[in-house]
């Protein structure tokens, strides 16, 4: 279901910037910033799901939270239906509001424990005056059925449900109102394995009811694989590789996606002792003093003196590594399911 | 089989609450045996992070072990730990000499106050009797040890300072610092990246075949599993549903529950954009613990009058592993004890 690239992307993200402050002077100026995201550049096409993996603290969570307006951007555009989200008035930003949802991690702390399921999941149509009385009931219970919960449970309270009955209601919540773009930021991390399964399969389906554009936040490579069409790879504030799943996964071209791969622990023993798992010093940048060159470059094995950590390393046909060209990376082995 | 090192034998501990007892641990046996890794699976609420608790009598109010055993075949004569006086030496000595155990939540198990350095020298005091400069010596060699970098300035680092991998590094020296004949790791890298993860796994590893330290690591990720496991025991809801070597559970699961499992998570390079079978359901709330077999409401093979009301037969396979499940029942009628 990937959209061809010469369509109009539902989502233009150019150059954006978030920075932190850390430290202030006595006049209160800003002296030392955190560089959460610093420079990235991403589209999202209609009805895609798109991959955005990362380790920790790599500036998935900020992208995702300043798309949704959670959270300013320092300088840069996000282009959706024509307009600049980060340059709207407050007015303004109401309508998009409803266009572009988030489903959150931790089910166990997103949802108001004082709230009824029919509160939670009615609330958004009741904060945009869309609908009251009967008619949000209806809806409400309307959305209860597609998610997978039961409407008799409408006036009871969060604490009743388990993880993954909670994930559905936060994904009823997000999409009560009709939007076009959802971020889901780790949806399923903090899930059961039993349930996981349950919540991804239900994500893909309602995608291809209402034809919904996913970016998919996760550390999970396994789970990103599953759901997404394309993957973004995220390193330092900046997108380092970005590829249709099947190509980046068995042929990545970033030393940075290499390794993520090689990490992850494949659930069959008798590979274990295969060897060519790549070990990462774990000591990242600063983030207040950015190298130069390229950010990955201290934690590179193909990293070269001199080309690698010196001037700007750009995206050029979606790696940023100037060496990508004459390294032969190992992707993963496809296995019969 | 080689000699058992922890027999765990009738195992219940089990939680007052206002809505009634919950058995989180019902009838645990389990056998951890010298040198040998022996993963516990199972997901939230199954018990086996309680069941490691009560191993050392960790187990804090409204908690409370009800009854069975904990046979250690760690000193001259073995001894059942609980029933040992609150002020046995033999207790005191268990705890941190004869086992080490670290905890999922790094950050959370590290006293914030204090430099990791203080906390590291504190261990090696009581448990090695070593004076003040020996320990710090060691302190820095152990920090070395476990891949801390520039041991020798971090080792005043306080715990804030460090990164969660580091100071899962800090915690694993700290339960290490004894050369303990058993290590409990419970979900030590669940909330590490990959990358951090690979690493702590090699780590664990390496001091496994160095000290011939047995390891009990309690996991709900498969993958880690295959890579770190001889046995396997799978629980469920307060029991050990299945238990087997590590390539028996991989390549031929018997209880339903395991092979559901393995199915629903998915695997890189098998289930890239494909739907995933599922388990149906969630797990229950053990106050409610279904009759018969508790697994019998969400299994796909369970058969109505059976499942549903007989509690399951510990079935014994040929080789010794073993299963709880009526379907095995009358094959292996021959085998068993």
């Amino acid at each position: 279901m990937t959209a061809t690239p010469e369509t109009e992307p539902l989502l233009d993200i150019q150059d954006l910037h978030v920075r932190f402050p850390v430290r202030r002077n006595l006049l209160g100026r800003t002296t030392v910033e955190n560089h959460a995201v610093s420079g990235v550049d991403l589209a999202l096409r209609s009805g895609e799901t798109l991959g955005l993996v990362g380790e920790s603290g790599c500036g998935k969570t900020t992208l995702g939270r300043t798309i949704v307006g959670a959270q300013e951007a320092t300088s840069g555009s996000i282009r959706y239906d024509g307009n600049d989200l980060t340059r709207l008035k407050n007015r303004e930003k109401g309508r998009y509001r409803r266009q572009i949802r988030m489903v959150f991690q931790d089910p166990f702390s997103s949802l108001n424990p004082r709230m009824t399921l029919r509160q939670v999941i009615g609330d958004p149509l009741v904060a945009m005056g869309e609908a009251k009385g009967s008619e949000l009931e209806d809806r409400v219970a309307e959305m209860m059925r597609r998610v997978g919960l039961s409407p008799d449970y409408m006036d009871r309270y969060p604490h009743a449900f388990s993880g993954g009955q909670r994930q559905r209601v936060n994904i009823a919540r997000a999409l009560i109102v009709d939007p076009k773009l959802v971020i889901a930021d780790e949806p399923v991390s903090a899930l059961d394995v039993s349930v996981r399964a349950q919540i991804l399969n239900l994500l893909r389906e309602l995608q291809d009811e209402y034809g919904l554009t996913y970016l998919f936040i996760s550390h999970d490579l396994s789970v990103v694989e599953n759901i997404a069409d394309r993957v973004a790879v995220m390193y330092f504030g900046k997108i380092v590789e970005l590829a249709d799943t099947a190509e980046l996964y068995e042929k990545p071209a970033h030393p940075y996606t290499e390794a993520l791969m090689s990490a992850v622990p494949v659930p069959d023993p008798s590979l274990r002792d295969r060897g060519g798992r790549i070990l990462l010093a774990d000591e990242l940048p600063d983030p207040s003093n950015p190298p130069a060159g390229c950010a990955f470059a201290g934690r590179c094995r193909y990293a070269e003196p001199g080309r690698c950590d010196t001037g700007t390393v750009d995206l050029e046909g979606g790696v940023r590594c100037v060496r990508s060209e004459e390294l032969d990376l190992r992707g993963i082995e496809l296995t019969e399911s | 089989m080689s000699e058992p090192l922890l027999e765990i034998s009738g195992l219940h501990t089990s939680f007052d609450t206002y809505d009634g007892k919950v058995g989180a641990v019902d009838g645990v046996e389990l056998t951890v045996e010298a040198g040998k890794t022996l993963c516990v699976v199972g997901e939230s609420g199954c018990g086996k992070s309680v069941t490691a608790r009560s191993i050392l009598r960790l187990v804090e109010k409204p908690g409370s072990i009800d009854s069975g055993t904990v046979t250690w075949h760690g000193g001259e004569e073995p001894f059942d730990v609980l029933s040992l006086d609150d002020k046995d030496p033999r207790l005191q000595k268990l705890r941190g000499d004869d086992i080490g155990m670290i905890f999922q939540e790094p950050a959370a198990s590290l006293l914030p106050l204090r430099s990791i350095g203080a906390q590291l020298i504190e261990a090696l005091r009581i448990h090695t009797g070593m004076d003040k400069k020996a320990a710090r010596a060691r302190a820095v060699e152990l920090l070395g040890l476990v891949g801390i970098p520039d041991a020798e300035r971090r080792v005043d680092a306080y715990p804030f300072q460090l990164s969660g991998g580091m100071c899962q590094r800090a915690m694993i020296a700290i339960a290490l610092c004894a050369e303990p004949a058993l290590l409990i790791a419970d979900e030590p890298t669940t909330a590490l990246d990959v990358t951090t993860q690979a690493r702590i796994l090699d780590l664990i590893r390496d001091l496994q075949a160095r000290n011939h330290m047995a390891v009990m690591f309690i996991t709900h990720d498969l993958g880690v599993v295959a890579e770190m496991a001889d046995e396997v025991a799978v629980m469920y809801l307060g029991r050990v549903v299945e238990r087997a070597s590590v390539e028996e559970v991989f390549a031929d699961p018997k209880h339903p529950y395991t092979k559901a499992l393995l199915r629903s998570v998915p695997v890189l390079g098998r289930d890239r954009g494909r739907d995933l079978p599922t388990i149906p359901g969630t797990v229950p709330n053990p106050l409610h613990r279904p009759k018969g077999c508790s697994f019998h409401p969400r299994c796909t093979e369970a058969i109505a009058g059976r499942c549903d009301l007989d509690e399951p037969p510990e079935v014994v396979f040929d080789g010794g592993r073993t299963a709880q499940c009526v379907l095995y029942d009358d094959q292996s009628e021959g085998d068993r004890a």
